[in-house]
């Protein structure tokens, strides 16, 4: 990276570029200087790479399997069997709950919702006119920008107005789940996967899952993955994938 | 593709200066694939921008209608962005024209389709060099750029110090940086 490059010294920018967690404007300017700046695109480009590669390994290794404890020596004994007596004692913990040791590791990793559903905001015809367009407009302006707190009475008040509009139902539904509010996710949510047709169906189904894991039900988070399995979608194989872990549970309700 | 010479020359006359068009593509297309595939998650569509966008530039470049060189990026992507919003306007005009495809406008999200963007042996480079790194680095990279957690969320997560995450991450990326290059050397891509 050119040593001048003050953007490209600032790592947290181009990471949060990545994640989409950037404002539109700050992602549009830091856009115009990757077309100036051949040395920050090619830094985000392997750092993509990166990124792609670790999204796309399913088997993600256990976090304490790499951790380098540096205990001293004399102390390796007693450490080894404090270890050995916590260890224990967790398996105890997880066993008395029904699950294997590691199950709430794996159903917080089922409930990430990841990076949220891309919205653009645009100019949306007729929405001047329209009071629950324009609302749902300003709205999702918010959204984009990752203010969903904001969002969230905006898409309440365009919802009740407009009780049929989809997007407005789904992208409402995610706010709630991105604010950790999976119960006042879920009846938007289960909303847009009842309406026939809705190109949403796949991505509501998806995710629902998603609310139901962060609720701990497992049995209606799996119900919603085989329906998106049974879609054979763009979300099929990571639901198979996530059905698959989620048989590696212990007693998970049939 | 950009024509590789014109009627007028390869290089447009901009105020004092010379633009050569050939290298405009080389320049900006691959900026500009990338933008529009982040926005319209169509791979050839996104295409489409960028050689539309390639153009028009020239023909504004041959135009005279850009008056200063330095300006040129800035007015690259106000052209793209302006193909990219063309393209969402034609999609509420379909929404309308036909209320049974409304919902047309809204294209599924799928997850990281700008992978698409990355060549096969590109990522099985990236693969290894991330194979050697420690098991808790690559956690700290996944949280960081797949999960998008900050510092202090993966320092909670991990119960790490937000000091020894910051650090552990910083040497991973220049670890795996070293690797990537050292490897893209080797394998000429």
């Amino acid at each position: 990276m050119d040593a001048a490059c003050k953007k490209g010294a600032d790592q947290e920018i181009m990471e949060r570029y990545l994640t989409g967690r950037l404002s539109l404007e700050e992602a549009e300017a830091f856009e115009q200087h990757l077309l100036e700046c051949q040395s920050c695109f090619s830094e985000l480009q392997w750092r993509h790479a990166a990124a792609s590669e670790l999204r796309r390994q399913a088997a993600r290794p256990a976090v304490s399997s790499g951790r380098t404890i540096n205990y001293g020596w004399r102390f390796a004994t007693a450490a080894a069997a404090v270890m050995i007596l916590m260890a224990a004692l967790v398996y105890l913990f997880f066993l008395s709950r029904g699950l294997k040791p590691d199950s709430e590791a794996v159903i917080d990793q089922l409930a990430s919702l990841g990076q949220p559903p891309l919205y653009l905001p645009s100019t949306i015809r007729g929405a001047k006119s329209q009071p629950a367009l324009e609302l749902f407009a300003k709205g999702m302006r918010e959204y984009a920008n990752q203010k969903y707190h904001d969002a969230v009475p905006l898409l309440e008040s365009a919802a009740r107005l407009d009780p049929d509009h989809l997007p407005t139902a789904f992208y409402l539904g995610i706010s709630y789940l991105i604010l950790d509010q999976p119960d006042a996710g879920i009846p938007w949510l289960v909303k847009v996967v009842r309406a026939d047709p809705n190109p949403y169906a796949e991505e509501g189904h998806w995710y629902l899952s998603k609310a139901y894991f962060k609720k701990r039900d497992l049995d209606l988070a799996r119900r919603e993955l085989e329906a998106v399995v049974g879609l054979n979608g763009s979300y099929a194989d990571t639901a198979q994938k996530s059905l698959e872990r989620l048989k590696t549970l212990r007693d998970v309700p049939k | 593709m950009i024509p590789a010479r014109s009627s007028k020359g390869t290089f447009a006359k901009v105020v004092g200066v010379s633009i050569d068009e050939t290298r405009l593509g080389e320049r900006f297309g691959p900026q500009i694939v990338y933008f529009a595939l982040r926005r319209l998650r169509d791979w050839p569509l996104a295409e489409e921008v960028a050689q539309k966008t390639l153009l028009a530039v020239i023909q504004a470049l041959r135009d005279n209608r850009l008056r200063d060189e330095s300006k040129l990026p800035a007015f690259v992507f106000a052209v793209a962005k302006n193909m990219i919003l063309e393209i969402y306007r034609k999609r509420y005009q379909e929404a309308e024209a036909n209320p049974d495809l409304e919902m047309n406008f809204f294209k599924p999200w799928i997850p990281d389709p700008e992978a698409g963007f990355l060549l096969e042996e590109q990522r099985k480079e990236v693969g290894r060099a991330l194979a050697r790194l420690r098991p808790i680095e690559r956690e700290i990279l996944r949280l960081s750029f797949e999960e998008g957690k900050t510092g202090a969320d993966i320092a909670k997560e991990l119960r790490m110090g937000q000091a020894a995450v910051r650090k552990r991450k910083s040497r991973a990326l220049a670890r795996l940086k070293r690797i990537y290059i050292k490897m893209s050397r080797k394998t000429g891509l």
